[in-house]
């Protein structure tokens, strides 16, 4: 827009005079000037003589003097000490503004009656004659901090505001035409604050020279604002004027005012404020005419509308609260500070909107403001009215609430009809969140969050933008006219673009509302894929156990040819079988019951074998203890190979086994009094031995097959898995 | 007199029903066991075949084609003069328990090859129990918590079967319960019938509560 229009031109201005790119020195320059430039101002206003009385106007013909009360309006006279008048005047012309009368003899013949005047009360002993003929002691004080009201600092400090709100915008952008606009804006308006603040100090102890330069600093000051106000409406975003042009217009102003201040030196004050005025129209028609020319365009829209809120806000407090009163002949409605803070907060919203600083999320505010507006000039109004009619002072609370009564439901009304949006509570969040993850495929997957995306936010376009710079977060792009919304899924972002069917910009709720729908997403994905990994693994643990198992049984039975051998393999294959199917509820079970089953069992087979069987040492296993499938699957396959072992090649007639079984471990030893393996050991006996080392192994346990004076002492060590590990603990490696 | 029993073999796999007939034979002395594929022909036999003034000893295996044996083990409880042993695949699932609470007075394993099957029916035969040491916690944990009612004092179980039924879910073989509970190994046994009786009592008993509760009766 206008910054990429004027860029390249601009750039070579700039560089000569500005550290291009470097906010930080320009801004620490700027308010470092800034501040000895308001020192300078404190200072000033602090040497300022004012006068031991104070004249202030409080009504359409009232004037409050100092403690003595309130008059009318009539002569009155400053009197020597030794009571003759020396000068006389109207009451009103003491109670402040200025305003140079006619032609330039006239001006010079005031100045020096001020200046007179300011002289003569130097001196000790003068009074001051009322309307009523009482008197009261008037003299020139010294200055000091006495002598300066709050309100005075208050303008003062806006002016200040006004100037580092300009210097903060020309430091984020300092290329920009319209950064310039607004930061010349507000150092036009520093010394305008200034010369407000002398005129509100006002009193006839000020020379003719302060009041003139008062003059001159707030009439310059304000046609600098006017015009470039004009400028930054007529430049940005669109350039709407030649930039020729405006420069034209803006010296013939110039030159206009200076002529007006000190060659015609007539009738400065309506010569001036006539094109002071004409250009508040002016400004208003730019502020339209980019308004039309920007109207498709949201992010204009959003900083437009804040921009013509805060500035219907100043303009309908000034008329309704200043110039209605005045007309009137009556006091402004509200003090010249809140002018003076009212100005500055309109300065805010138009560095706002040309810094382009989170302007989305301002949107919104425009509507607030301009209700306040309206709310505030419908007091104000209302007040004015019933001072009218009533002429009383209580109104106001009266105007506050037929406001209230008003405003509270029209506010109401308006939020709720503004700021709809579509807001999903958590459970459906949730319920959308899983459709995604739980879709079937990857493409349906990205197809759900693109849909869950679409639902949510209405966007008039959205593109898929693939590629490895992937952001981690949600984040707004092109002022808010673009969401990037990093997928959960892969590593594509989704770039949606003009949301709620292009009806507002997305803000920083959508992006949180975005990032939670991602975060939610992701964890609802991830457990998907935890789940996953579980049945895969433990799809892989029972296709490693048949075919370990009963597969090899099967084909060892195969190879037979007795018929009782064979039986027997296929008897093993089906207890296998019978694991693995317990294996499949996955549960964990009771250690003491893993251990009476299987005690059961094999005391139950070596007896049907004809080998006396002795079981020992598990009565005394602690209840509580559980142990996971997959130990329980090691432990009975290792004691049924071994007690196989015992039957089939031992020949044992006796079988001892030891069993101590804790939380940690189970420790077994199997003992027969057979021919051991010390001598001829049958393939297959072996075969089942390396089977049952490796499995022992495996699963981090350690197993001594000893070979004592007669028979076989084979004895293992499983560890149980903890509850925290899980599977995991036993899993096979690769 | 043996040859005054009748032997039914129930079982709708044709060359395990076959050894089962001869091993019946052999076990039990009877010239020729009857035997059935089915719930249906096995109603038919005990409509048509079945002398009620002769023991009859059923195999039944469970998963017929035309239903569950326990129902016909749930009729034969009504016979008066019947014994009902359960063939069974797996000794330590939730059937075997069913079965022994509708009435069955004993199992076998189908999954054993047939001289082991021989040998427990000639266990059975001479007043042996079998019972597995998941059946014997199952039945322990079924008669504990029963519900505390007045009907159910005939099937509280005793303090001396209690402990059978604690050393056999430990683990322990009957002579290992009758060695640790220092009695016989007949005493045992006839410990486990009658849990095996209480437990068909209590479960019909309790249907009957349940019934009666849910207003059929």
């Amino acid at each position: 827009m206008a910054e990429e229009a004027d860029g390249s031109d601009m750039r070579q201005a700039n560089a000569l005079w500005i550290w291009e790119g470097r906010p930080a020195i320009i801004l620490a320059v700027g308010i470092s000037v800034l501040v000895s430039a308001a020192l300078a101002a404190v200072i000033a206003l602090l040497f300022v003589p004012a006068s031991s009385v104070d004249v202030d106007r409080v009504g359409s013909n009232a004037f409050s003097v100092g403690d003595s009360g309130v008059y009318a309006d009539g002569p009155v006279a400053i009197l020597d000490d030794a009571g003759q008048a020396r000068f006389t005047m109207p009451l009103s012309q003491l109670a402040g503004g200025y305003e140079p009368p006619g032609d330039g003899a006239a001006i010079d013949a005031f100045q020096a009656r001020k200046d007179a005047i300011a002289a003569f009360l130097r001196q000790e002993g003068s009074r001051l004659r009322l309307p009523d003929g009482s008197t009261v002691a008037i003299e020139a004080r010294g200055g000091g901090f006495n002598t300066v009201a709050p309100d005075i600092w208050i303008i003062l400090a806006s002016g200040l505001g006004a100037a580092m709100i300009g210097t903060w915008v020309l430091s984020l952008r300092p290329r920009s035409e319209a950064a310039r606009a607004l930061a010349y804006c507000g150092y036009a308006y520093f010394p305008v604050t200034f010369s407000v603040a002398l005129f509100e100090m006002d009193s006839p102890a000020m020379t003719g020279a302060m009041f003139w330069a008062a003059f001159v600093l707030n009439t310059v000051g304000g046609m600098l604002i006017a015009l470039e106000l004009c400028w930054l409406f007529a430049r940005y975003p669109e350039p709407l004027v030649p930039r020729r042009l405006l420069a034209f217009i803006y010296v013939a102003a110039l030159l206009y005012t200076g002529a007006s201040l000190f060659w015609w030196r007539e009738d400065v004050y309506f010569r001036i404020a006539a094109v002071s005025s004409a250009s508040v129209p002016l400004i208003i028609s730019l502020w339209a005419a980019q308004l039309w020319r920007n109207r498709t365009d949201l992010r204009v829209r959003a900083a437009f509308s804040l921009i013509g809120s805060s500035l219907l806000l100043v303009l309908l407090v000034v008329a309704v609260a200043y110039f209605v009163p005045y007309l009137n002949g009556q006091p402004p409605l509200v003090p010249m500070a809140v002018y003076n803070a009212l100005f500055l907060f309109f300065f805010l919203t138009l560095g706002v909107a040309v810094a382009r600083y989170r302007l989305f999320d301002l949107g919104r505010w425009s509507l607030r403001i301009a209700g306040m507006a309206m709310v505030l000039a419908f007091i104000l109004m209302v007040d004015a009215m019933l001072v009218l009619v009533f002429g009383q002072s209580w109104t106001l609370s009266i105007a506050l609430f037929f406001a209230a009564m008003l405003w509270l439901p029209v506010r109401h009304w308006m939020m709720g009809k503004f700021e709809r949006r579509v807001d999903r509570n958590g459970l459906d969040l949730l319920q959308r969140a899983s459709l995604v993850a739980f879709a079937p495929g990857a493409t349906e997957q990205r197809d759900a969050w693109t849909d869950l995306l679409v639902g949510q936010f209405a966007p008039l376009s959205r593109e898929l933008v693939p590629g490895p710079s992937r952001p981690p977060d949600a984040a707004l792009a092109d002022e808010g006219r673009t969401l990037m919304i990093p997928s959960p899924l892969d590593d594509t972002v989704l770039a949606l673009s003009y949301a709620s069917h292009g009806k507002r910009l997305f803000n920083d709720d959508d992006v949180a509302m975005a990032q939670s729908m991602i975060r939610l997403v992701a964890e609802v994905v991830e457990a998907r894929r935890a789940y996953d990994r579980g049945a895969e693994e433990e799809r892989a643990r029972i296709a490693r156990d048949l075919h370990d198992d009963v597969g090899a049984r099967l084909m060892t039975s195969l190879h037979r040819d007795q018929l009782p051998a064979i039986r027997a393999d296929i008897g093993e294959a089906m207890a296998d079988m019978r694991l693995i199917i317990d294996g499949l509820t996955g549960q964990s079970r009771y250690l003491a019951d893993a251990i009476a089953d299987l005690r059961h069992e094999t005391v139950s087979r070596l007896r049907l074998a004809r080998i006396e069987a002795e079981w020992r040492g598990s009565e005394e296993i602690d209840e509580l203890i559980k142990i996971d499938q997959g130990a329980t699957r090691i432990l009975f396959s290792v004691v049924r190979e071994l007690a196989s072992n015992a039957i089939r090649h031992s020949g044992a007639s006796r079988v001892t086994i030891d069993c101590h079984a804790s939380a940690d471990a189970v420790e077994l030893s199997i003992g027969d009094d057979g021919v051991g393996i010390a001598g001829p050991m049958t393939l297959e006996a072996g075969n089942g031995l390396r089977n049952i080392r490796k499995r022992v192994v495996e699963c981090g346990g350690t197993i001594d097959i000893g070979a004592p004076p007669t028979g076989t002492l084979i004895t293992f060590h499983i560890p149980l898995a903890s509850r925290e590990r899980g599977m995991a603990g036993i899993a096979p490696q690769p | 007199m043996r040859s005054e029993r009748q032997i039914l073999v129930v079982e709708d796999i044709l060359d395990l029903r076959r050894s089962l007939v001869e091993i019946a034979a052999r076990v039990f002395g009877v010239d020729c066991p009857a035997s059935a594929g089915s719930l249906r022909e096995a109603r038919r036999w005990i409509a048509e075949e079945r002398r009620v003034e002769q023991p009859l000893i059923a195999l039944v295996d469970l998963g017929l084609p035309d239903g569950s044996g326990d129902a016909l083990i749930a009729e034969l409880a009504t016979d008066g003069n019947a014994t009902a042993i359960v063939t069974t695949v797996f000794e330590d699932d939730g059937n075997v328990l069913r079965a022994l609470s509708a009435g069955a007075q004993g199992y076998i394993l189908k999954s054993e090859d047939l001289p082991s099957i021989e040998d427990r029916l000639r266990g059975l035969e001479r007043g042996e129990v079998a019972v597995s040491p998941p059946i014997a916690r199952r039945m322990l944990r079924y008669l504990r918590d029963l519900p505390q009612q007045p009907a159910m004092e005939i099937v509280q179980l005793t303090a001396r079967e209690t402990d059978v039924l604690r050393a056999i879910g430990r683990g322990l073989t009957v002579p290992e319960t009758a060695g640790a509970l220092e009695i016989g190994a007949t005493t045992v046994a006839s410990h486990v019938k009658n849990i095996y009786r209480k437990l068909s009592i209590a479960s019909r008993a309790e249907a009957a509560i349940e019934a009666t509760r849910r207003g059929l009766i």
